[in-house]
């Protein structure tokens, strides 16, 4: 699964942005998610990555640290 | 002390959002009601109810707004707007500081707890939406419209029952009344055609039977065959503004808002009773400094319930005493439904037009007036009221809080 590919899917489907916009370096601020709008992301990525993210790795800012923080995890708990 | 003028509306109806179209199809007893049963996602009680089948989200909203957004903040949204547009509010032309939101409500976001509900024990699901709180919160309406509108005064939300949004109104226009706000958006919304919720409320013996002949005339205030009330959703909302704010912003008034009463029965849980409504009744005329006779019409409550029907009809004759026999009265539940917590608001609404109009809506469905509710029934068809100045909305709730709101015709 090449997860910045599914993630950018996740974000344009559900939040409504042009898939050229969602680069690694883009801000989910600037994307127009704010902090509800990313725990209903991190809801989704949950399940479409098979993960459990806890509260203490919600701190993120870019796309970028959204696909580290996804692939970290996959790896962490036996999913990758 | 300041006037309060009327200076938007906005609706959210089963005929559409296009208040003119609303007020033809009430005076026209155009009936939203219809057979749960007809619907595919119940499971539903053999009951009426009406509701709203052409609202589409998608034409109001983005994917990523409606994440937060339940059925009735959908609703008061829409309408809110309506209100705003309708008055050319726009937000150069307000001291945002002296603006605010009242909203009642009765269930709240009753679609979103229901979801909640059937996804923790009937899906036995561990992981709930993340946005179930802020969607569902009861005062989450009115928190759409102050971020929308970036009004920064007061924001309150009135869970009063089926007197909710008359109590939200009449707080706000006095909010204005005394100074305190220079323009308020204020309004009722209800979205509560859930199945649980309709069971709860079949369980409670109060909706109405299928009428045998006709489904959408089950509904039948003050009439002898009543056998209860359906239910109903949608929103409407005002704006309200002080007398010289309006004017000197060249606003059109299209109303003025009078007079205003919220008291308590203090008697029974669910059972109305006829000194606490005469009560309201009177604190408002008094709060309007009208004499009963000046009262040209009256939206009534009339739920089509045994209780509350008799008992209305027996505190406007209290009240009103010999002027009660020419007096045109009128529910319009039997076409819309019970907004519950919206349905002082919608009936504003449909008093506000008809004082604008010259014309007021008929109690339909009302086959035979029942002994106990004798009263000048607007019976089967619109009645031509030229010289309407005064009109009275009643609004008795679950619980025992009145709420009376009077309005007056602008010249």
């Amino acid at each position: 699964m090449d997860t910045l590919e599914t993630l950018r899917g996740l974000i344009a489907d559900k939040f409504e942005v042009e898939s050229a916009q969602i680069f690694p370096e883009a801000s989910l601020d600037t994307l127009g998610l704010d902090s509800l709008a990313v725990f209903d992301l991190i809801f989704d990525i949950e399940s479409v990555f098979d993960i459990k993210v806890a509260n203490d790795e919600v701190k993120i800012v870019t796309v970028a640290d959204v696909v580290s923080m996804i692939d970290r995890l996959r790896q962490e708990q036996g999913k990758a | 002390m300041h006037r309060v003028a009327v200076t938007g509306w906005g609706v959210v109806s089963p005929w559409g959002n296009d208040p003119d179209i609303f007020q033809q199809a009430i005076l026209n007893s155009h009936s939203a009601v219809r057979a749960l049963e007809d619907r595919a996602d119940g499971p539903w009680p053999n009951r009426p109810a009406a509701w709203i089948e052409q609202f589409n989200p998608r034409d109001h909203f983005t994917l990523s707004q409606l994440s937060t957004l339940d059925r009735a903040s959908q609703f008061a949204l829409v309408a809110s707007r309506s209100a705003l547009q309708m008055a050319a509010a726009n937000r150069q032309q307000l001291n945002l500081e002296q603006c605010g939101v009242y909203v009642g409500t009765g269930m709240g976001s009753a679609g979103s707890m229901e979801a909640t509900y059937h996804s923790f024990f009937a899906e036995q699901s561990r992981r709930l939406k993340p946005l179930t709180i802020p969607s569902s919160m009861a005062n989450a309406a009115a928190a759409h419209i102050v971020i929308e509108t970036q009004f920064t005064g007061p924001n309150v939300t009135f869970c009063s029952a089926c007197a909710s949004s008359a109590i939200a109104i009449g707080e706000a226009a006095r909010k204005i009344r005394y100074g305190e706000a220079s323009l308020m958006v204020a309004g009722g919304v209800e979205a509560l055609i859930y199945p649980s919720v309709l069971h709860a409320w079949e369980a409670l013996r109060t909706l109405a039977e299928p009428d045998p002949l006709s489904i959408s005339r089950s509904c039948k205030p003050f009439s002898k065959n009543r056998t209860g009330m359906v239910l109903g959703e949608g929103a409407a909302f005002f704006v309200l503004e002080a007398w010289d704010h309006a004017q000197s912003r060249g606003a059109e008034i299209l109303a003025e808002l009078k007079g205003f009463a919220s008291t308590s029965d203090s008697v029974h849980l669910t059972k109305p009773s006829v000194a606490g409504q005469a009560h309201a009744m009177c604190a408002a005329l008094k709060d309007a400094n009208l004499q009963p006779q000046e009262i040209g019409y009256i939206n009534a409550h009339g739920t089509g319930t045994q209780a509350n029907d008799s008992t209305e009809a027996a505190a406007i004759r209290e009240v009103f005493g010999t002027h009660a026999a020419t007096l045109p009265v009128s529910s319009t539940k039997a076409v819309h439904g019970h907004l519950l917590g919206g349905a002082s608001a919608l009936e504003l609404l449909i008093t506000l037009k008809s004082l604008r109009d010259g014309r007021v809506p008929p109690t339909a469905n009302l086959d035979q007036i029942d002994p106990e509710c004798v009263l000048d029934h607007v019976l089967v068809q619109s009645r031509e009221t030229p010289n309407l100045r005064y009109a009275m909305s009643n609004s008795f709730a679950f619980g025992g809080t009145s709420g009376v709101l009077i309005a007056a015709a602008v010249p």
